[in-house]
């Protein structure tokens, strides 16, 4: 019983506090998203009738599986989103686990409770993240073109559902660009809060940014960054057969392993 | 000394990536008391703090409080209040919003409480500043409130008057004393040899890892 409320308490210390630490960096980013979605959608304007869902798929997109590297196009966009939001939530856990960790584990007499809350705060952060994302990108293309629209749009037609291999509507496609996101950097950033048990913050970002950033390159289902990778999953690709039944059941799966496996590394780790 | 210890280290030693950190502790520290360490830097005191605390477990060797041992009985002292290295406070949070958001953890005290430690130690609780305004000294004043105001039974502080102008080391040189006849066990560590000998019922020498002296002071039998 205190357990279950010395946690509930910790998490919401964790969304208190990260909130004011890291509120200037998030507004930062919020407001690149915004220029970012301002310029698509004036870009994609000019070619198309298009709508919300138009301007964030091409924002939040990758670039697709390759066949040699002289077609290989770097998914510029992804890797920011990707790469910030990894950035974003690490900030705050290596400062608390860095300079808090003395002071909140000895008041809840529990390490592992600690790191409990940091993994659920985790969740919370980067699933509040992408949906800010997707929220900022929403509203900025509806205000520069005009409309806010879930619909199917001309641009839509002429030049995304002739490549979707499966039928799927706007806001299913949304959806899974959503969660493809909120998974891929759930495993990443708990495969960091792994490694810095270890290593120096500044290396682990870097192991992790790699890792995504082999993802562009080599085309394995079993790398975690991939299955935010829009363009490699079925619906445009029914070659390679990449489900989000596969890419979600994997995500999680892989989630729980890293975070069993911070949690044993942590409650054996001396808090220097 | 007589009476049960409440605080006991038993020949502890630590070995971090082998490097020999502390080697062969042994303590007897009881309530009522301020303990004074005294060493360079390098010498092992915040490290046999940390382990103290359980933040850091020993290589070899066992530390009891209350007659609960570290590691197997309890995780953490039950009711230790530690300073070493100031605390992450939020710059944008006022110096009782950062203890408000610490103390909510064990929701042990009230606001009244937090308030009267901020007022212990010399700072204006009501102080609508944010902790970015705050120097250095009323930092160091805000960490030793952290410290203190959950009432704990062992109070741990590092360095506490690093920072501070005379007056502020007058403070909390009374506010120690206030609590030590409380009965509280309190361990120091300074490299202030006169401030140490004037709060200090017994010194500890710490060299390489090690308790080289240990001495009582004012007629206290070590």
């Amino acid at each position: 019983m205190r357990k279950r409320l010395v946690f509930t308490r910790l998490l919401y210390r964790d969304i208190a506090y990260s909130f004011s630490y890291s509120k200037i960096k998030y507004g930062i980013f919020f407001i690149l998203t915004a220029l970012l979605a301002a310029g698509k959608a004036l870009q994609l304007q000019e070619i198309d009738s298009a709508g919300s869902v138009d301007v964030l798929y091409f924002m939040l997109k990758d670039e697709g599986y390759f066949l040699n590297l002289d077609n290989y196009q770097v998914p510029v966009d992804w890797i920011f989103f990707q790469t910030v939001a990894l950035f974003l939530l690490s900030d705050y856990y290596v400062h608390d686990l860095g300079r808090n960790a003395l002071y909140v584990t000895i008041r809840s007499s529990s390490k592992a409770t600690f790191l409990l809350a940091k993994l659920f705060w985790l969740i919370l952060q980067t699933a509040a993240l992408f949906v800010g994302v997707f929220l900022v990108g929403f509203c900025v293309t509806g205000l520069v073109l005009g409309h806010f629209s879930l619909e199917v749009t001309p641009f839509y037609q002429h030049h995304i559902m002739p490549m979707l291999q499966l039928d799927r509507s706007p806001l299913q496609l949304m959806a899974q660009l959503l969660i493809g996101y909120i998974v891929t950097t759930l495993v990443l950033s708990t495969a960091q809060l792994l490694l810095v048990q270890f290593l120096d913050p500044v290396v682990s970002f870097l192991i992790v940014v790699l890792l995504l950033g082999i993802s562009t390159i080599v085309d394995s289902r079993w790398l975690p960054a991939i299955h935010s990778m829009i363009l490699r999953q079925e619906i445009f690709d029914l070659e390679h057969a990449l489900s989000w039944q596969f890419s979600y059941l994997y995500s999680a799966a892989f989630f729980i392993v890293l975070s069993i496996a911070a949690l044993l590394v942590y409650r054996r780790k001396d808090i220097l | 000394m007589t009476g049960t210890a409440f605080l006991e280290a038993n020949h502890v030693s630590k070995q971090i990536k082998k490097e020999q950190i502390l080697t062969d502790i042994d303590l007897s520290l009881h309530k009522g008391k301020i303990y004074g360490f005294r060493g360079k830097n390098g010498s092992g005191k915040t490290m046999l703090f940390r382990l103290l605390c359980g933040l850091i477990r020993a290589s070899k060797g066992s530390v009891n409080v209350d007659g609960k041992t570290l590691g197997e009985d309890i995780s953490f002292p039950p009711s230790v209040g530690v300073l070493i290295e100031y605390p992450g406070f939020l710059n944008g949070y006022t110096g009782f919003k950062n203890l408000k958001l610490l103390a909510e953890i064990n929701k042990i005290i009230d606001d009244e409480k937090i308030k009267q430690s901020i007022g212990m130690v010399g700072l204006d609780p009501d102080d609508k500043r944010k902790y970015r305004k705050y120097s250095l000294g009323m930092k160091q004043r805000l960490g030793i409130a952290q410290a203190i105001m959950e009432e704990p039974e062992l109070i741990i502080l590092d360095e506490p008057t690093n920072a501070l102008d005379s007056d502020g080391v007058e403070e909390i040189k009374k506010v120690l004393l206030d609590l030590k006849a409380d009965g509280k066990c309190i361990l120091i560590a300074s490299h202030d040899k006169e401030e140490l000998d004037y709060l200090s019922d017994e010194i500890f020498m710490m060299e390489n890892g090690k308790i080289v002296d240990h001495y009582a002071l004012e007629g206290d039998s070590a």
